[in-house]
């Protein structure tokens, strides 16, 4: 305990508490629902305990490098710690039958620098009555660099995103809307779904998490419920999640299936530490199948081909929800569970040909199809699948730390661009198409000013967060391949084009209104544009932590190169970083991304700079921007490819139900019935004598065997 | 109260069966001026017996019979001549226990549940729902197997009546059909039941049959094709209750046409006495016939998941969808118990609990619709959720816990249960993989029907919401106080399982799965004399064999066999209350 303490600011425990604040806070919102509060206090339970897991994720964030700088020391500390970690467990201390992470501990494996702290048992794996103490399914929580990155800008955006909420879900008048308490309640269970996904130490703790955020993803997309378009949306979110984590489970099952057979007493087969340690021992096909199982989840969660469907429609859900939820933190929970099981991942690379083939194919497809759309927070969903398919591209090519350095950045400028669309359609009366007005930039200043930022940040402009992540992106992809790293060059010049397009055509122009805006829009409430503000900041400057002025292949204006103190910082958790993977691409490679970048917004500007009435791309494009608005027919063909067969499978069940089985039945029993009719005169109809005659046949029966048996033996 | 001396846990379970069943007579003989009193007595006793039965869950421990009572009831002959003995014999054990408490909660909630719905025959009904609720104690009590059988039978009647009298419109076809159904599978249950006393009396060399539980689950010398057809016979009566797919088509009926009540015990409790039969006399009882048939069991279990998901789905009586999502949930239950691993077995009672909860209250709360609507077509209904915010919070958290969200109590089992069919060397990852499919099923049928009932647009029948049997357009007080403490179970179980679990893992590994693997590990007689005198195939590595194994043949082989022995020896710290007359 003493080691323990001098080597973190405040005790492990302490972390531990940081998800359950906001859940705190969401019940205490729910008991003031159920007490019929005024609906005008509900932020304020959110807030501030929202605001207190911010607090302890700074902190984290210092200890969490200093925890695993420390446990990549040696080995024999690491054992030490395991012990330390069992110790502060209650749980372990009481159960005096030895336990899931004490007793017989096996060295450390190397790549697993972490700390694991057990909250208590959850499951039980039965056999307790054992010499060895049972297997459980621990509530654990694992500790470590990525960890901290990750809750890191988890708790900062979220917080930005509450306090924007605040004033974003009232209307003109500042009074709340219908529903408001019950927003912030889900907010604060979010959060807390959210931390738990990532503070999560075993696979079966990180489903919970996965699946609660989708939970919250489903409340919240159905919050303005009775819109038929927002219910729909709701439960289309879930189910295609669900396809997801479907393979997720079996990819569970599959762990415990392959690495139980090599795991000692008192190992959990189920924990990270666990089952990284092994994983080198099993089979490549087993590595490939729970790689692939594990990527279906991932593909569900991060909206990636071809489960992206649900994404865009997930829009319906308010503003802050869309950039909290549907691009900041939650679907990029994907992305960081590949890197979190990366030791799994890196071991098959079949599994990486797979997850770089889809990120292109997602990349791709969703950047064109939000080069024609109109709804502008549409355009910003497509985006963010396009943005995720980036991501899981680094992951394929072995650059998992560029992956979660573009998660942290993109975190930043697509909550701001969201935001800033929700502050648009908050004065444009929930209006949000860009057809509908254009000029905005004279009512809504402050608006325009963050978005440009969030823009140009997502357009790779030079210098700005997005360019420096995405660009490492592009020279691990030309590592991969060549073909690759041109279709992700492309796709940074589509990026850069959809994103002015939608700038210009929201914010350029003459001035037009719809009628839903009322007589007199104005800029939002300071409450909103104070958190636009600070993520523009951050949009501005978060990449710098992710370069350095030293060291390095490749640099950008001569002095500023790739790979700082984020990476550094992230070599010190499970991440496996492939040497080589951001060698790719050459010298020249920045310069013609950041000309890329401003070419697309140039070429936007001389198509959109004007904001006209008519899409001048759907006239040069003609069919093929058809085919690009009407999203490549992809709902379609999963309507009638598998959501009408298998209804169709249901009708027949029940028809089979209804006719076929119980009809079998009547076929059965037509024999005893045919011999009873001759028996009709001596029946009654009751109850009572069926069963009266029915047990003395019986007996009858039994005596009779009896005495056949007796007489026989 | 936690009851500190086995005298007065004995007092509890006996008046778990005996309290009901008079207070039964007393509300049926009331007098017609005093028919008021009928809710209130009956809703008093079921207070009672939830007071009385969760203490007793609590008191119950790992190992050994709680509330032990036995006495002579039907004795035929003596030793000299032969003869027959069925004793009444009750205790509680941790694998009744969680269930005993499930049935005293749910007793007072479905009484409560009918004050406004029930307006006719009023004391009739309470009568046949107390009656009920002594038979479904008795079963989970009875340590004697015939009076399981009396029992088990038993349940019949009250529920025949119920939905007989009180039903829908289809209510005596439904009755019928539901009788003739469970009481056809029933009988062939009793003729195994029989033959295997008989058989054991020959084999113990005891010239009175009897049928005492513990004797009969620790039997030794049955031939694998006895077992093997004593399984067929025991599945013809708990198949049919469970509803096993493909003898389900009983179940939708007599839900749709039974009261809410009816529909909450029978979904809660009485389903569970099918799968509490097989864990607790098909396994234990025929442990060869049951390895024999593990894999057949497991395909009808995968394909009534699936058969019974997708028949939800295309259903627009809300009742039904849930009941045929019983259908579905049930096939769950039966492949973790046939996984014959212990987490399996495990997470097939916590099934049995989890159900119970989750699904009972899915009746409640839609009885408490159609009470207001007078419908239950998701065609006529829709968008409650802005009328009914209170009832909506409800639904969707029990739909969240019927489609097994963890957090909640449905997940925990739901995941053992895949997990362990996965992990299973008797079924295996193929069955993992279709079982699995439900969890997507389950989302698509329950969230559809979510869809259709509380979100979109505002859609009601004219004239409704009817409130003038003193309901309110949301819930009432008292419809709240009914679904709150389901709604505590359903949080408490999904994060503290631990509290069945605890005490049920042992006993279940004692008890049932301890005389499994016995027999798969040696499929012919004699299998249990093996293991005890010490000839269990030892492995050699010190790393123990588990059922996540692949490696080994054996499904679980352990080398402590003490487990067994102390079942086979005397009761040990058990008082006999009373001594059997023979």
């Amino acid at each position: 305990m003493l080691a323990q303490a001098s080597t973190t600011l405040l005790p492990l425990k302490l972390y531990a508490t940081l998800p359950f604040w906001p859940l705190l806070g969401a019940i205490v919102v729910g008991l003031m629902i159920a007490l019929r509060a005024r609906a005008e206090r509900a932020w304020w339970p959110i807030v501030a305990t929202v605001a207190v897991s911010a607090l302890l994720a700074m902190v984290f964030v210092f200890d969490a490098g200093r925890i695993t700088a420390h446990e990549s020391g040696g080995e024999a500390h690491a054992t030490a710690a395991q012990h330390a970690v069992g110790e502060t467990s209650r749980e372990v201390a009481h159960a005096g039958e030895g336990s899931a992470t004490g007793g017989e501990w096996t060295p450390e494996p190397a790549r697993v620098p972490g700390k694991t702290i057990t909250l208590f048992r959850w499951i039980s794996l039965g056999e307790r009555t054992s010499l060895q103490g049972g297997q459980w399914i621990a509530a654990t929580f694992y500790f470590d660099s990525l960890t901290g990155v990750m809750i890191g800008f988890v708790t900062f955006v979220s917080l930005m995103v509450v306090i924007y909420s605040i004033g974003y879900m009232r209307d003109h008048h500042g009074h709340p809307e219908r529903g408001y308490e019950r927003f912030f309640a889900f907010l604060g269970l979010f959060v807390f779904s959210m931390a738990t996904l990532v503070f999560a130490g075993n696979f079966v703790l990180l489903y919970l998490g996965w699946e609660l955020v989708g939970l919250c993803s489903y409340l919240l997309i159905g919050f303005y419920y009775p819109k038929p378009s927002a219910a729909a949306a709701a439960k289309k979110a879930f189910i295609v999640n669900r396809i997801g984590d479907f393979g997720f489970a079996l990819g569970i099952f599959s762990i415990y299936l392959f690495v139980k057979p090599l795991t000692h007493a008192g190992e959990n087969p189920l924990d990270y530490a666990v089952v990284f340690h092994y994983i080198h021992q099993l089979a490549p096909g087993q590595i490939t199948t729970i790689g692939l199982l594990l990527l279906c989840g991932a593909l569900g969660k991060s909206a990636q081909f071809p489960l992206y469907v649900w994404l865009p429609d997930a829009m319906e859900g308010p503003s802050p929800v869309s950039a909290l939820i549907h691009a900041a933190t939650m679907v990029t929970a994907g992305v960081y569970m590949i890197a979190r099981c990366s030791p799994i991942f890196a071991a098959s690379q079949a599994v990486l040909n797979v997850i770089v083939v889809l990120g292109v194919i997602g990349a791709v497809m969703a950047a064109t199809m939000a080069m024609a759309q109109f709804d502008m927070k549409r355009i910003l969903a497509y985006s963010t699948i396009s943005q995720l398919a980036y991501m899981f591209v680094a992951l394929g090519c072995g650059a998992p730390d560029s992956g979660i350095f573009h998660v942290y950045t993109h975190a930043f400028f697509k909550a701001l661009l969201f935001l800033g669309a929700g502050s648009v359609m908050h004065q444009m009366g929930h209006v949000i198409d860009l057809r509908k007005f254009s000029g905005l930039g004279r009512i809504l200043p402050h608006t325009r000013n963050t978005m440009l930022v969030g823009c140009l940040a997502l357009a790779g402009f030079p210098l700005l967060a997005g360019f420096w992540s995405k660009d490492e992106i592009v020279h691990a992809s030309f590592q991969y391949h060549p073909a690759v790293g041109v279709l992700m060059l492309a796709t940074a010049a589509m990026t850069a084009y959809y994103t002015f397009r939608m700038y210009f055509l929201c914010f350029h122009g003459p001035t037009r209104l719809p009628d839903e805006a009322g007589e007199h829009p104005h800029e939002s409430p300071r409450v909103m544009t104070i958190p636009l503000y600070v993520l523009a900041v951050g949009a501005a400057l978060a990449g710098y932590l992710g370069v350095t002025v030293a060291g390095g292949a490749h640099s950008f204006l001569g002095f500023l190169r790739p790979h700082g103190l984020l990476h550094h910082y992230l070599h010190g958790s499970t991440i496996i970083v492939d040497e080589n993977a951001h060698a790719g691409g050459g010298l020249w490679l920045m310069y013609l991304s950041a000309l890329l970048a401003i070419g697309g917004i140039a070429a936007a500007w001389l198509r959109y700079g004007t904001a006209p009435r008519v899409d001048p791309d759907s006239i040069t494009l003609g069919r093929l921007w058809s085919i690009w608005n009407a999203k490549y027919y992809v709902d379609e063909f999963y309507d009638r490819a598998f959501v009408r067969p298998l209804r169709g499978l249901g009708r027949l069940c029940f028809a089979i139900d209804r006719n076929g089985i119980d009809g079998l039945i009547w076929v059965v029993t037509a024999v005893p019935r045919g011999l009873g009719a001759g028996l009709r005169l001596i029946q009654n109809g009751a109850m009572q004598t069926y069963a009266l005659g029915m047990a003395i046949g019986v007996t009858a029966l039994v005596l009779i065997w009896r005495w056949m048996e007796a007489a026989g033996g | 109260m936690i009851p500190r001396s086995d005298a007065m846990a004995a007092l509890g379970v006996n008046l778990l069966i005996f309290l009901p069943l008079l207070a039964a007579i007393v509300v049926w003989t009331l007098p017609e001026r005093r028919e008021g009193l009928a809710p209130r007595i009956a809703l008093a006793v079921g207070v009672v017996v939830f007071l009385v039965a969760l203490p007793l869950w609590l008191a119950t421990s790992a190992e050994g019979l709680l509330g032990q009572t036995s006495a002579s009831w039907i004795v035929v002959g003596n030793e000299d001549v032969g003869g027959l003995r069925i004793a009444y014999h009750v205790a509680l054990d941790a694998i009744s226990a969680p269930l005993v408490a499930l049935t005293g909660l749910l007793v007072p909630l479905a009484v409560w549940c009918s004050f406004t719905a029930i307006k006719h025959r009023v004391r009739e009904y309470y009568a046949w729902i107390l009656a009920l609720t002594a038979g479904m104690f008795g079963v989970f009590v009875a340590r004697d197997v015939l009076l399981f059988y009396v029992f088990f039978e038993f349940t019949l009647v009250p529920l025949y009546f119920l939905i007989g009298i009180w039903g829908g419109a289809d209510r005596r076809y439904a009755a019928n059909k539901f009788f003739i159904y469970t009481f056809v599978g029933s009988v062939i249950t009793f003729a195994g039941i029989l033959y295997l006393a008989i058989r054991a009396a020959d084999l113990t060399g005891t010239s009175v049959i009897h049928f005492d539980l513990r004797m009969l689950s620790t039997l030794t010398g049955l031939s694998a094709a006895e077992q093997s057809l004593l399984f067929v016979a025991f599945f013809c009566g708990f198949a049919i209750k469970v509803p096993f797919f493909p003898l389900h088509t009983w179940l939708p009926l007599a839900h749709t046409e039974a009261p809410t009540a009816g529909s909450v015990l029978l979904a809660g409790v009485l389903l569970k006495l099918g799968t509490y039969g097989f864990l607790r006399f098909s396994l234990p009882l025929v442990p060869a016939g049951a390895v024999h048939w593990a894999t057949v069991m497991g395909w009808l279990a995968i394909a009534g998941i699936v058969y019974g998901a997708l028949c939800c789905w295309v259903q627009t009586d809300v009742k039904k969808l849930v009941a045929y999502s019983s259908v579905s949930h049930l096939g769950f239950c039966m492949l973790g118990m046939f996984s014959l691993v212990p987490f399996g077995l495990s997470g097939s009672v916590l099934y049995m609990i989890n159900h119970g909860i989750s699904t009972g209250a899915l009746f409640l709360v839609v009885g408490m619709i159609y009470e207001r609507y007078h419908t239950r077509d998701m065609n006529q209904l829709g968008g409650l959720a802005r009328k009914m915010p209170v009832m909506t919070f409800f639904l969707v958290l029990f739909v969240l816990s019927s489609i097994g969200l963890p957090g909640l109590n449905g997940f925990v089992s739901e995941f053992t249960v895949l997990f362990a069919a996965y992990n299973s060397t008797t079924l295996g990852p193929a069955y993992g993989v279709v079982g699995a499919s439900g969890i997507l099923l389950g989302a698509i049928y329950m969230l559809y029907m979510a869809g259709r009932v509380l979100f979109g647009p505002l859609k009601e029948p004219a004239g409704t919401p009817d409130t003038s049997a003193g309901l309110t357009t949301d819930l009432t007080r008292r419809e709240i106080a009914i679904l709150v403490p389901l709604a505590i179970a359903v949080v408490a179980l999904g994060v503290f399982p631990r509290v069945i679990t605890d005490s049920l893992d042992p006993a279940l590994d004692h008890q049932v799965m301890q005389r499994v693997t016995a027999a798969a590990a040696a499929p012919v007689a004699p299998f249990a004399s093996a293991t005890v005198s010490g000839e269990t195939p030892k492995h050699s590595s010190d790393r123990r064999t588990t059922p996540g194994d692949t490696r080994g043949d054996t499904i679980f082989t352990r080398e402590d066999s003490r487990g067994l022995e102390r079942l086979r020896g005397p009761d040990a710290g058990v008082p006999e209350l009373a001594a059997g007359g023979f």
